[in-house]
């Protein structure tokens, strides 16, 4: 995966429009969603490694993604299962572009065991870029928020 | 469908795929190797998941991979002990590796570090636009708590 600060960036440059207001937590939600119920599991406890196989694939976290929408309020119950699913798809989508030795992701998983990447980058290339979307992120929030408070004046 | 059905399906659904990817996942680890050295004698394998380097030498290394140590035979390049890689190779019992291929995952320390700084802002603005009704269970928008 790349880190999180860089989904953490593609996702903000898709939903930071104001008309994604309501849906942009779920959306960033469903982008972090594939690291967060895999990697803190086997990075603390390497052991259970086997057991975080499936959680990295988009089956399971888009069912993860449904399981997470049923404990928002009724109203926003179909906007936070379109939002979660739309980051998900996001992040696989970076993740697609990864390189690995050997094996990649099981994209198919559980009907494959075969995986296929792009191999434009390595997992940990992406970090280097970290203070240049970080600085993007805080500039743009900052002249909006500044243009927000002199139309609002 | 009625919601508490609906999560225990997907809870049960979730369960039985991590239990399937555990028991079906067709990868050799490290430790089935060394668990049953004569079966994997030559079988290639892949050590990428949290796999550190404990000491090297110029035709050789050790690295550490959940709790297992084992000695890499093939030049470590210019990795250093306490680096992250990801490598192919060959078993051979009773418990050595022939390198085939070697990537040094440095920056992996500094992209876990990094990546704890979305997810505290991620909880963070989440907490100040969703409040969590324990009657209900679910998760409300607190603008629209203070309207309704």
């Amino acid at each position: 995966m790349p880190d999180l600060v860089t989904h953490g960036f593609a996702a903000w440059l898709l939903v930071r429009p104001q008309r994604w207001r309501r849906v942009r937590l779920l959306f960033f939600l469903g982008t972090f969603l594939p690291d967060i119920i895999s990697r803190p599991i086997y990075i603390l406890f390497p052991h259970w490694q086997g057991y975080t196989v499936a959680m990295h694939t988009p089956l399971f976290a888009l069912l993860c993604g449904l399981l997470a929408a049923e404990f928002m309020t009724p109203d926003l119950r179909r906007c936070a299962r379109l939002a979660i699913s739309a980051g998900i798809l996001l992040h696989f989508g970076l993740d697609l572009m990864q390189s690995h030795l050997g094996d990649g992701y099981y994209w198919f998983f559980p009907f494959s065991w075969r995986s296929y990447e792009l191999g434009w980058f390595w997992p940990e290339a992406t970090v280097a870029w970290v203070p240049l979307w970080l600085a993007i992120i805080t500039t743009a929030e900052a002249v909006l928020a500044w243009r927000g408070r002199h139309s609002a004046a | 469908m009625q919601r508490p059905l609906r999560i225990t399906l997907l809870t049960l659904v979730l369960a039985a795929l991590i239990w399937y990817g555990h028991s079906a996942n067709p990868a050799v680890t490290l430790r089935d190797c060394l668990a049953d050295p004569e079966r994997y004698e030559g079988r290639r394998i892949t050590l990428a998941t949290e796999v550190t380097v404990v000491q090297t030498w110029p035709d050789s290394l050790i690295v550490h991979q959940a709790g297992l140590k084992v000695k890499v035979i093939g030049p470590p390049g210019n990795v250093r002990p306490g680096e992250y890689v990801s490598l192919i190779a060959r078993f051979r019992s009773p418990g050595r590796l022939e390198l085939e291929a070697l990537h040094p995952a440095r920056g992996r320390r500094a992209k876990i570090v990094w990546s704890i700084l979305p997810l505290l802002l991620l909880a963070f603005f989440w907490l100040a636009a969703y409040r969590f009704d324990c009657r209900r269970f679910y998760w409300e928008e607190r603008q629209r708590c203070r309207t309704s």
